[in-house]
């Protein structure tokens, strides 16, 4: 069929002239365009004869770049050349007439040029190839074309990561990625950036992904400079992971650093500065609605003492107060971040370096991130057989500032739930007329008014905090590639970082570690330093049968070895007129309390593994995968290895004959399918009763003669020899497709992850002796529908249009569990420390993980529901009206106005009017419906446009800031209540005329209390206990606009006369804009995350921010 | 070829590598139970791990030591309608204990029975057992052996029947979901365990171990101390939940005085001469090593641990000579217990505080005018040393005393035995009235002897007589010391006896003639003077007229008063009548859920639940009893 392959031919090169055309018109110009060259073709093929000619030009890249190193030949004709390093060719052509010349570079779509006899000034602009399907793809111990791929694999590439200027990559993935759901907990610099891959199988160990760098396993990515980065691939299912075996069941992020192209050497220069401003606060009653709140607390003489007489509260009304959330979070945050790096390189030898120097200021007082990158990476080839590749990344960072969100380290008080940041929302807006004296604590009676107040100033407490953490991170990578024979290639990779990180801690005068320690400094130093190293050696052997068969076959092994060790120093009783640096700069002169050292116990895994793909046809491809994984923190028995065996299989129906013939619309289709297994052995080694040192720092001992003795002391969790690994299995059935020439592609995933003897830290009965013990029990499973989209709208030389989506279901299953006799088990977020809600999540067989577990709001007690004494003056519950008295402890003000729970049940299944644990029920869903992101790129001369909003639909959000801000809880008195509330909101038992409390006793006045209250829309705060009820549970849905970037390019003309190759400004915002119903600061938010099993709570949050920046690109 | 061979050479080299012991990781920081028990250092210190738990806030640093050990008739920790039944210290103190109080868990006890069966087996199988350093593994032994009864002695004295097992937990979990024991087999057990351990522990002084150690003295003290509680009367967990006592209680009466004579005949432990030495001596941290009065402290830490002084002793508010203030509200005790005393016994002023401290932010007694308000006196910030008090100067907020908690004292080896014999005997001994008189003459000074010491015993001729006299020396000598309360449950007189101070108190506040421990008042006083001693710190105690009216003062005018330095304070009889309601009220509200009408169970309700994070874990295994 000759004409066919003719036709086929010029529809190729007519595509090169479709850049210009708009989409709607593309399919019948094809036709035109077909037709007008074929009888151009024809008539210049007849009118040049043979002769050999020398023709020069230049190859350009799409940003119009010189390209050095661009291979050029005459199509049809062997030799050819490659561009110099100013982008020009020089080449003989024996008929320029009619030969054809073909350009190609990696990364960009060959092109081909008709030279119809021109000779000199030929410009051969290529163009990036927008067909993804030739980008190469990371997997396990390799690389492979992306449409050789089998598994289920997302990618984010340079290019993409490009136009998105952060500071840490994992927060360029979120919402990016069908199925990788990224979440920002909290907006402190230390906030940890949790990654789920497909919702995360393991109920309580950890979930987070396997991070892979340049081919080694590293235990966080957020260190490395995002500009560094060449690409991310992010493999889901188990056929892709199957390879990592151990820890690769919940999925892996391969992050590749850039890697010098040969002959172009660039120095290019980024950098941008931005600030940042917390979005929003928790509103708080003013200093007047606050005094007359703790009136109505206390009518008597404590108030009086510090606030003065009722009659005289309307002074408290032009006190402005203070606004602890703005004194504490209403820092501008300014990030600046620079970045240079040089890449070149000879034929054989290809070097970069890159050095980045960031420095985040956070919005929280004294708070701050500084970190310096260097990254250094060399290849050269040693000879025919042999290459080699060195690379190095160091990082070296300090953040300031102490933890906001979690009490204080050295935790020896008594009151777990003290943070920083439950202290501005509550700490008391206004001192009255005497200063509070705090120095008496009473844990249980209301005698010291002073005592009640529980809270610290909370900018003192910050100020005279001092934490610095400094981290040190080394890694260095070597790799040995032997290429032995045609197509056999083995290759070693050696790997060994360093952690040096150490942290000064010093509590001076003014924080609750140091009131506890007679106000005077203590000192606390912690040391880690830890190193990593593997080595992995792979064999692979490519083969060729025939045409139609090709084989890749890997076989490899790896040990890795991970070990930290640590010590911590403790030293109190430094005078108390001594600062942090005098502190700092004499330690010497505090008396040390304890040293404490602790070697770890290195955890090693031990693999072999293997892999083969077959491709029949370039239609037909299989993978099957098999590891051997031995783990250290296992019993040495047969518990110790784990087999994880992996298959998959594509077929790329659009090479089909059939239809091949729709190529014109239907350009890539593929269906694949896939099963395997992986592995999970994230605990620590339990098989042994181990005896330890006590951590004198932490722990109470003995002390004869007043002095400290050591203790070795047996660890808290019983040991089992039986634990072995928790194994998840991955069914995956995946459909890329791509139309119209691949400017319309996507990927339609469905899945079903299966994950059983789940490692879960079962908790022993305290007359055991142990809090608990590691057992494998029960079973998860996660199935889900994913979908992404990519779509390259408008193509054209100045001006381009393109769009991406994802959306991503999960629906996460708990198939099997056992708590002794019961299906089911109540877990505590823990969020009020000891205090109630103790137990506000279910887990429980047949429901998902993160049942939100509580009473159901019905309200509050109407008049109705009470019966008043005229003698005794005081209410009593109608009989028949349900009471929750006890459980909410109201103490004198059980009556109307008080929260009203719903009775749902009782011990014998029905409601029995007393509410109690019998009445909780499943009160929210902490799992989304669906979550994903869309976003817009485009182009117009030197101007790009990005923008990208990220969503979550379905989940409810446990908003405990709600219910711990509007009770009287444990009876803290001179604590802020926030605004829900206010006034105008809340149910109030005092007469605003008189003064009086009406609500019962001596003042009571049922009609005056019922007057005052037609218009109240929520419960009395006068509670002392804070139960969790359904009005805290909120619809945590939300869209966000997450990113606009705005750039400009220079021209290269002009930027050729700096002796700029390419010069970009941009500015950037983030987190623009928040549409949800949520009404705490934000709905990206989890600060309960000790526990997998309680996922979204709000509590206490670090407030999250809103960024701007602006930057320059520049390239010499 | 030949690299292909040289490759699968390597590749097989690595595996070989990788098999051998490279999966077999171990750190020096953690060792595993036979490297534990192969060293006597580090036995040593796996032995101090428990003795830290005896430390715990669970044990002696504050639970048995004060929250579990009101109310009686002497102490109390106090509550008002509201929080009687809150889940709080005040709720359990007056036996409104519920499942779900965070005062009642008892995770670091058990922690402490498990941390010494992992000892004693170790021991046991320690290759050093059938070496030279076979006597200090059996000493270490022998101290493991007698925490595992103290805590399972604390166990059963709080909640009766509890779960029971002598060897550690097993990870197949076979012993683990087990359900409760009898007290009766509990105590075989752990008596059974302490005859073992004695042999092998040495004596206080010995080998370098001091009373902040478990010592010979101590275990037999602990042995006597056990049967008598092993052999007294509890709450029985069978219908009715009545108290009952063993048929054999005889038996553990026997040990008991066997074990107390055997200390004494030894006479290594000796009365300190001087009870206020006692005291002083605690509160300054200073080890008293020439009597040896305490046969056990737990060593608790300055600026550790430790709520004696803080959460009961003298109260202090801020001042500037003795720094931050402490909260004296965990056990208080009232006039009732001061009265009790005889007028000249030295121990009433040293155990009870009729002041507090500081009150006006000035140096100086305040004087307490609440009969109900009172403290115990055993604990004062004045007594502390140097340098905790530099510490406390620049407190702002509670700071560790590190006063050692005194598990055992001689006097109560004395009053066992006492009491052991006129059990034994049906009547008191010349051995019997030989050790209350010991007890007795440090209390009072020598001229009081004959009277006080020799007539009072000599008179006591029957065996009702000599037990009354000991279930008050017993009174006088412990108050506050966690004693009181096991006393009177193993008397079967605790609901009794509250009654009686409930029903005397009225009678002192009706201005009737009340006799307290066999001291009688016919009329106390319906007004007190006071007024500070030449200092213008402390109250000048000794012409405060607690005892008679004074009628010469009452004849002042206020004025006249003012110009005496006096302050008038109406008292008892000369109270208000709405006052005396709330004393009365008070009273009978206070340990008020012992009774049934109250807890609508059973009387005598001293046990506490279970709490119900232990029954919930147990799967079933475990339940409450006495309608808990």
């Amino acid at each position: 069929m000759p004409i066919f392959q003719h036709d086929s031919i010029f529809i190729m090169v007519s595509l090169q002239y479709k850049i210009s055309q708009q989409i709607n018109n593309y399919i019948n110009l094809i036709f035109m365009r077909k037709l007008l060259c074929t009888f151009l073709l024809a008539i210049l093929c007849a009118s040049y004869a043979n002769a050999q000619v020398t023709v020069t030009g230049v190859v350009k890249d799409d940003t119009g770049d010189l390209l050095p190193g661009a291979s050029i030949v005459v199509k049809g004709i062997k030799g050819g050349t490659i561009t110099d390093i100013n982008g020009k060719f020089t080449l003989k052509v024996v008929a320029p007439a009619t030969a054809i010349l073909r350009v190609s570079y990696i990364g960009m779509k060959n092109f081909e040029f008709p030279l119809k006899g021109k000779t000199t000034g030929i410009q051969i602009q290529l163009e990036s190839s927008a067909n993804q399907l030739d980008e190469v793809v990371a997997v396990g111990y390799g690389t492979m074309k992306k449409k050789d791929l089998t598994g289920a694999v997302s990618s984010i590439s340079e290019k993409e990561l490009k136009d998105i200027p952060v500071n840490s990559i994992t927060q360029a993935l979120e919402g990016r990625l069908a199925g990788v759901n990224v979440t920002t907990t909290e907006g402190s610099p230390d906030a940890e950036i949790m990654i789920r891959i497909r919702g995360g199988g393991s109920i309580t160990q950890d979930n987070s992904p396997l991070y892979i760098v340049d081919g080694f396993a590293v235990k966080s990515i957020s260190d490395i400079a995002p500009t560094d980065i060449a690409s991310i691939d992010v493999l889901k299912d188990a056929a892709s992971t199957a390879i990592y075996g151990a820890q690769g069941a919940n999925g892996v992020i391969v992050v590749t650093t850039k890697t010098a192209k040969e002959g172009k050497t660039t120095v290019s220069f980024n950098s941008y500065v931005g600030f940042k401003k917390t979005t929003k606060n928790i509103k708080v009653l003013s200093p007047y609605e606050y005094v007359y709140y703790q009136y109505e607390l206390d009518q008597g003489a404590g108030f009086q003492n510090y606030y003065g007489r009722f009659q005289d509260l309307d002074i408290y009304k032009s006190d402005p107060g203070t606004n602890w959330q703005n004194e504490v979070f209403g820092n501008t945050g300014v990030q600046q971040n620079y970045n240079l790096s040089l890449m070149g390189g000879v034929k054989d030898t290809k070097y970069n370096l890159s050095l980045t120097q960031s420095d985040d200021k956070y919005t929280m007082l004294n708070s701050g991130f500084k970190r310096s990158n260097v990254n250094f990476k060399v290849q050269t080839k040693l000879n025919n057989s042999f290459d080699f590749v060195f690379s190095t990344r160091l990082a070296y960072s300090t953040t300031d500032g102490p933890s906001v969100s979690a009490t204080d380290i050295t935790d020896q008080s008594s009151i777990s739930n003290q943070t920083k940041l439950r202290n501005v929302v509550k700490y008391t807006p206004t001192h009255g007329i005497k200063p509070f004296d705090q120095s008496i604590q009473d844990e249980n009676d209301r005698t010291s008014v002073e005592g009640n107040n529980d809270l610290l100033n909370p900018v003192t407490s910050i100020q005279n905090e001092y934490r610095k953490q400094h981290k040190f991170n080394n890694l260095y990578n070597a790799v040995i590639n032997w290429n032995i024979l045609k197509g056999l290639r083995f290759s070693s990779n050696m790997n060994y970082s360093f952690i040096n990180n150490n942290t000064d801690n010093v509590y001076s005068n003014g924080t609750g570690v140091s009131r506890l320690n007679g106000n005077q400094p203590v000192y606390l130093h912690f040391t880690e330093a830890g190193n990593t190293w593997g080595i992995s050696n792979t064999l692979t052997y490519d083969l060729k049968l025939g045409k139609e068969q090709r084989i890749n076959a890997m076989l490899g092994q790896e040990v890795t070895n991970y070990q930290t060790n640590t010590s911590a120093t403790l030293a109190k009783f430094y005078p108390v007129t001594m600062t942090t640096p005098e502190v700092l700069a004499a330690p010497n002169i505090g008396t040390y309390q304890s040293i404490t050292g602790y070697i770890g116990e290195p955890t090693r895994i031990s693999s072999y593994f293997g892999r083969i793909n077959y491709s029949l046809k370039d239609k037909y491809l299989l993978t099957l995968t098999a590891r051997e994984d031995g783990s250290s923190v296992f019993a040495p028995n047969n518990h110790q290895w784990g087999f994880y065996p992996g298959a998959a299989a594509a077929w790329r129906i659009s090479e089909e004959p059939f239809i091949v013939s729709q190529k014109d619309w239907l350009s890539n289709l593929k269906l694949r399918l896939s099963y395997g297994e992986v592995g999970n052995n994230r605990v620590g080694s339990y098989w042994r009763q181990d005896y330890s040192f006590a951590d004198l720092t932490k722990i109470k001992t003995y002390y004869p003669n007043e002095a400290t003795a050591n203790a070795l002391i047996p660890s808290d969790k019983l040991r089992n020899a039986d634990l072995t690994w928790e194994t998840t299995i991955t069914q995956n059935v995946g459909l890329d497709f791509g139309l119209l020439d691949n400017r319309l592609s996507g990927t339609v995933e469905l899945y079903w992850n299966k994950t059983r003897d789940l490692i879960v830290d079962v908790k022993l009965p305290s007359y055991s002796g142990y809090d608990s013990q590691y057992q494998n029990i029960g079973q998860t499973s996660n199935k889900g529908i994913e979908l992404s989209l990519n779509a390259y709208i408008i193509q054209n030389k100045d001006f381009t249009l393109s769009a991406n989506f994802n959306i991503a279901f999960n629906k996460n299953n708990i198939d099997k569990f056992t708590d002794g006799v019961n299906d089911y088990k109540l877990y505590g977020s823990g969020w009020n420390g000891s205090a109630e809600p103790k137990y506000d999540y279910l887990v429980k067989q047949g429901g998902p993980v993160g049942e939100m577990y509580g009473y159901v709001t019905d309200g509050y007690y109407s008049f109705n529901d009470f019966n008043w004494n005229a003698t005794s003056k005081t209410w009593t519950l109608k009989k028949g009206v349900a009471s929750d008295k006890d459980l909410i402890g109201p103490g004198n003000t059980f009556g109307p106005g008080a929260l009203k729970l719903k009775d749902i049940s009782g011990p014998n299944g029905v409601p029995d009017t007393i509410i109690n644990d019998f009445d909780r029920t499943v009160i929210g869903h902490a799992q989304p419906l669906h979550t994903g992101g869309f976003g817009l790129n485009s182009t117009y001369k030197g101007f790009d446009v990005a923008v990208f909003f990220n969503w979550s639909y379905g989940n409810d959000i446990y908003n405990a800031n709600k219910l711990d801000n509007t009770a009287d809880l444990l009876s803290r008195t001179y604590q802020n209540l926030s605004s829900e509330m206010s006034l105008a909101n809340r149910f109030t038992t005092i007469d605003p005329v008189t003064g009086y409390n009406v609500y019962s006793g001596t003042h009571g006045d049922p009609a005056r209390l019922q007057e005052l209250n037609q218009n109240a829309t929520i419960w009395s705060p006068l509670m002392t206990t804070t139960v969790f009820h359904s009005w805290a549970v909120e619809d945590g849905s939300f869209i966000r606009l997450s990113n606009v970037t705005l750039g400009y390019t220079l021209p290269s003309k002009v930027s050729k006369r700096f002796h700029i190759q390419s010069f970009r400004v941009y500015a950037s915002g983030y987190n623009l804009y928040c549409l949800t119903k949520y009404s705490g600061p934000d709905p990206e938010v989890s600060t309960r995350r000790d526990n997998p099993l309680t996922p979204g709570v709000d509590f206490s949050a670090y407030p999250k921010a809103s960024s701007f920046v602006a930057g320059i690109n520049v390239t010499f | 070829m030949k690299k292909i061979k040289y490759i699968i050479i390597l590749i097989a080299g690595f595996s070989v590598v990788a098999c051998n012991d490279f999966l077999n990781t171990s750190t020096p920081s953690k060792m595993v139970g036979p490297v534990v028990y192969s060293q006597v250092f580090y036995a040593q210190n796996e032995v101090i791990g428990i003795y830290s738990l005896v430390a715990n806030d669970n044990m002696y640093a504050k639970s048995v030591s004060l929250l579990w050990s009101t109310n009686t008739d002497i102490e109390f920790a106090g509550a008002d309608t509201t929080t009687i039944t809150q889940n709080t210290n005040r709720g359990s103190s007056n036996y409104y204990g519920t499942s779900g109080n965070p005062v009642l868990p008892w995770n670091n006890i058990y922690k402490m029975i498990e941390r010494a069966s992992l000892c004693i087996e170790g021991v046991n199988n320690s290759p050093l057992m059938s070496q030279k350093d076979s006597t200090t593994m059996k000493i270490l032994r022998g101290e493991a052996l007698t925490m595992r009864a103290m805590g399972y002695y604390e166990l059963v004295k709080h909640w009766g029947d509890v779960p029971y097992k002598e060897e550690a937990s097993l990870p197949d979990l076979s012993n683990v979901y087990i359900g409760k024991t009898n007290r009766d087999t509990i105590y075989n057990h752990i008596i059974k365990d302490l005859l073992i351990a004695e042999k092998s522990v040495p004596w206080v002084g010995q080998l370098s171990y001091t009373s902040e150690k478990i010592t010979k003295g101590f275990i037999k003290g602990l042995i006597a101390r056990i049967c008598l509680s092993a052999g007294g009367y509890s709450l029985r967990d069978k219908p009715g939940y009545p108290m009952e006592r063993v048929d054999n209680w005889k038996d553990y009466y026997v040990l008991a005085n066997q074990k107390c004579k055997e200390i004494i005949d030894n006479g290594t432990h000796k009365l300190n001469p001087s009870y206020l030495s006692v005291w002083k001596n605690i509160n300054s941290l200073t080890l008293e090593q020439s009597y040896n009065e305490n046969m056990f402290e737990v060593a608790l830490g300055l600026g550790q641990n430790g709520e004696m002084g803080y959460s009961t002793g003298v109260r202090f508010y801020p001042t500037d000579k003795y720094g931050q203030g402490n909260n004296a509200n965990t056990v208080n005790t009232s006039a009732y217990y001061f009265y009790s005393f005889d007028r000249n016994d030295l121990r009433r002023d040293v155990t009870v505080a009729k002041e507090t401290y500081g009150k006006t932010g000035t140096p100086k007694e305040d004087f307490m005018a609440n009969p109900l308000s009172y403290n115990i006196g055993k604990w004062d910030q004045r007594w502390m040393n140097s340098s905790w008090l530099s510490l406390n100067r620049a407190a702002k907020g509670k700071f560790g005393y590190g006063i050692n908690w005194v598990v055992m004292r001689y006097s109560d080896i004395l009053l066992m035995y006492a009491e052991t014999e006129n059990e034994l005997h049906n009547g008191p001994t010349d051995a019997a009235k030989s050790a209350l008189k010991q007890v007795r003459e440090r209390a009072f000074a020598a001229t009081d002897y004959a009277v006080k010491v020799e007539t009072y015993v000599n008179t006591l001729g029957d065996h009702d007589s000599f037990f009354d006299a000991i279930t008050n020396e017993r009174a006088w000598e412990f108050g506050g010391e966690a004693i009181r309360k096991w006393d009177l449950v193993r008397w079967n007189i605790l609901e009794k006896k509250i009654q009686e101070q409930r029903d005397k108190f009225a009678a002192m506040l009706n201005g009737e003639a009340v006799t307290i421990f066999g001291n009688t008042y016919p009329a106390l006083p319906t007004t007190i003077y006071w007024k500070y001693a030449a200092n213008n710190e402390n109250i000048d105690w000794a012409n405060v007229n607690y005892y008679e009216q004074n009628s010469d003062l009452d004849l002042l005018s206020s004025t006249a008063l003012k110009a005496l330095g006096y302050t008038k304070v109406v008292w008892m009889a000369g109270l208000k009548p709405e006052t005396k309601n709330v004393y009365n009220r008070t009273l009978i509200l206070f340990s008020s859920g012992l009774q049934k009408a109250r807890n609508k169970f059973c009387d005598n309700r001293y046990l506490y639940p279970i709490y119900s994070t232990a029954i919930s874990e147990s799967n079933g295994a475990l339940t409450n009893s006495y309608g808990f």
